[in-house]
């Protein structure tokens, strides 16, 4: 492997990054333009956008090495992660969009008309994205290490500076174009060798024996049942509550049509993981010396040169780390403008100066993390994320929308118990890992208790409080009702 | 004397401004954290009739029933999906291409049905808006 070629690929993806930054630069001109991209944005483009922003180092790297290291466990984490865009179709999608708000924040403080209920809301969204780019960076640091020998502390920082930066310049006018683009980069990275691999193994057969290399223990029959449920339920209930892909859904014109955009979301984004998936298939078959923690997670960077010696393996070796620097941009980059967004609206009234400051430092805060700690598996790392968003939000969200008896005391009191709940669990878990007897596994995977208790909680408090903010059915007529067709004089309109 | 003087300048910016590219201006947000009593920015009426808040509620409730079939739907498919899977050993003798059948359902398997379940979904979700227009528009 020549490192020059993949140093070149990273060059290319920056430059053009860069580029695309700079062609949106021009155009995102106001505060609208920085936050939503006003408005403008084409389903198409906007489900690219979306896609390209959701499919992190996670499912790039870490789906192929988990599925290497433990088997077809890992394809839960997918199916949730796509799942998940299902429930945000049925419950979030329209109604969010016709809300109105830039931020989840926004949309807490005009549903309960309560500044305490927004200001928890703004923490827990910036604990969930800077928990969320933490392994984009780990990913960062791990791939340029493996694939071009550079110390992983500078591929973290490298990542760390172009995202602040292209967020920073162009704020999410720019970044719609520039995901978009990723998007199409991350599937063609791994859907073009997989396709090479499928013609070099199908010439000559490799000598594989199905009980040794898909052992039915490792297979979905040697499932737990509690631990995959509760992973389901927290992977489908998680996405809702993820703070940059509420906010793509400002960027549609109506409440159907971001329903739409959801749909070709969910097409996009399966069509990626079936070539992810088919890639941690591919390694069990022929890289089994790869399957050992910390390593694994690197399996899809180093199968090209392996399977293909010669000149092609190095141009796929190449290709292949593109997306994969596309997918630690596009994820980080998504999930810094809406932090910045939400610390720029709740700190400095939403200017765009202030947007500015507030992307470099929700880009500083995460690197720092990030280099502090050691990666673990990219895959789970952000399955736990998932797991928190879960329990801390997205009861209330749902409730937000769907019930109208829910206060603003109903709210933080699930938002409290959740959060709390949730993260006690995941720290004790690792503390006492499976020494914790039976419990092991319900502090493990908590999905499956804090999300009712937390759902549980905001109802029993808001029943107690009777509060009910006095726009409650204005507001609720506003997310619900579908948007009048568009008349020449009509005085309401949009 | 001062006046005179400023006029001309006003009027030459006017027409620099005529001349050359359009003003820039510059939207920002107006209402303040504070003060906001109403950060939502879709205008609609201000007022929330009685019929009005009916329709809504009984939307919301058609809206929310089709939601919630759906995903129980959902949730009943794949928990059978999986049993399949998992609880079918004889399955684990077919492969194709080298691999096990249940691992290859678990890879590929589920993505259809959450599409398929997203597409019907959807037209549901616009039929029943449709519907909730007309009656508004007999009202």
């Amino acid at each position: 492997m020549t490192p020059l070629l993949a140093l070149g690929a990273i060059a290319l993806v920056l430059v053009v990054t860069s580029v695309i930054g700079v062609y949106g630069l021009r155009i995102s001109r106001t505060t609208s333009d920085f936050f939503v991209a006003s408005r403008t944005v084409r389903p198409i483009w906007n489900a690219s956008a979306i896609s390209g922003e959701y499919l992190s180092a996670g499912t790039f790297l870490g789906l192929s090495g988990l599925v290497l290291l433990s088997g077809s466990d890992a394809f839960w984490f997918p199916i949730g992660y796509a799942a998940g865009y299902l429930l945000v179709l049925m419950f979030v999608a329209a109604p969010l969009r016709r809300s109105g708000a830039y931020t989840i924040p926004d949309f807490i403080h005009a549903r309960l008309d309560s500044l305490t209920a927004r200001r928890i809301t703004s923490v827990l969204v910036m604990v969930i994205g800077w928990l969320y780019i933490v392994p984009q960076l780990h990913g960062a640091a791990l791939a340029l290490n493996v694939v071009a020998d550079i110390p992983p502390w500078v591929g973290a920082v490298i990542v760390a500076v172009v995202v602040s930066g292209s967020v920073a310049a162009g704020g999410m006018r720019s970044i719609t174009f520039v995901q978009a683009f990723q998007f199409w980069l991350k599937l063609g990275a791994l859907a073009v060798p997989v396709i090479f691999f499928a013609i070099t193994l199908s010439g000559n057969e490799p000598s594989i024996d199905p009980a040794l290399v898909f052992p039915p223990e490792s297979g979905p029959s040697g499932l737990d049942t509690y631990t995959t449920a509760s992973l389901l339920i927290a992977l489908l209930c998680g996405t809702i509550a993820l703070p940059h892909v509420l906010v793509r859904f400002y960027t549609s014109p109506t409440g159907s049509s971001a329903r739409w955009t959801t749909v070709i979301v969910i097409a996009m984004i399966s069509a990626f993981y079936m070539v992810s998936s088919t890639i941690g298939l591919i390694a069990r078959a022929t890289a089994p010396d790869l399957a050992q923690p910390g390593v694994a997670d690197t399996v899809a960077l180093l199968l090209p040169s392996r399977l293909i010696p010669g000149v092609v393996g190095d141009l796929l070796t190449a290709l292949v780390i593109a997306g994969a620097l596309a997918a630690f941009l596009g994820t980080s980059s998504g999930l810094v403008v809406s932090l910045s967004s939400v610390v720029s609206q709740d700190l400095f009234h939403g200017t765009v100066r202030s947007f500015r400051w507030a992307a470099v430092f929700c880009t500083a805060v995460p690197l720092a993390v990030a280099l502090a700690t050691v990666p673990q598996g990219l895959v789970t790392s952000v399955g736990t994320v998932f797991v928190f968003a879960a329990s801390a939000l997205s009861p209330v969200i749902v409730l937000g929308i769907w019930w109208r008896r829910l206060t603003a005391r109903g709210a933080i009191a699930g938002m409290l118990v959740g959060s709390v709940l949730c993260g006690a669990a995941l720290i004790g878990s690792s503390v006492f890992g499976p020494d914790a007897g039976p419990a092991a596994a319900l502090l493990a995977q908590p999905g499956a208790w804090t999300i009712p208790a937390a759902a549980l909680t905001s109802i029993a408090v808001s029943l107690l409080d009777r509060r009910t903010p006095l726009n409650t059915d204005r507001i609720l007529s506003r997310l619900h009702t579908p948007e009048l067709p568009r008349t020449p004089g009509s005085p309401s309109g949009l | 004397m001062t006046e005179l003087d400023a006029r001309p300048d006003a009027a030459s910016a006017e027409r620099r401004r005529g001349q050359g590219r359009p003003i820039r201006e510059r939207v920002t947000s107006a209402d303040r954290l504070s003060n906001r009593p109403e950060p939502l920015v879709r205008v609609g009426r201000s007022r929330v009739s009685e019929a009005e808040t009916l329709f809504t509620r009984s939307l919301m409730r058609a809206q929310g029933r089709l939601a919630l079939a759906f995903v129980v739907a959902f949730v009943v498919i794949v928990a059978l999906v999986t049993f399949v899977i998992s609880g079918i050993p004889a399955l684990h003798d077919l492969s194709i291409g080298g691999v096990p059948v249940p691992w290859i359902i678990q890879a590929y398997g589920f993505y259809p049905i959450i599409i398929v379940f997203a597409v019907a979904y959807t037209l549901a979700a616009m039929r029943t808006e449709r519907r909730f227009e007309a009656l508004v528009e007999h009202e």
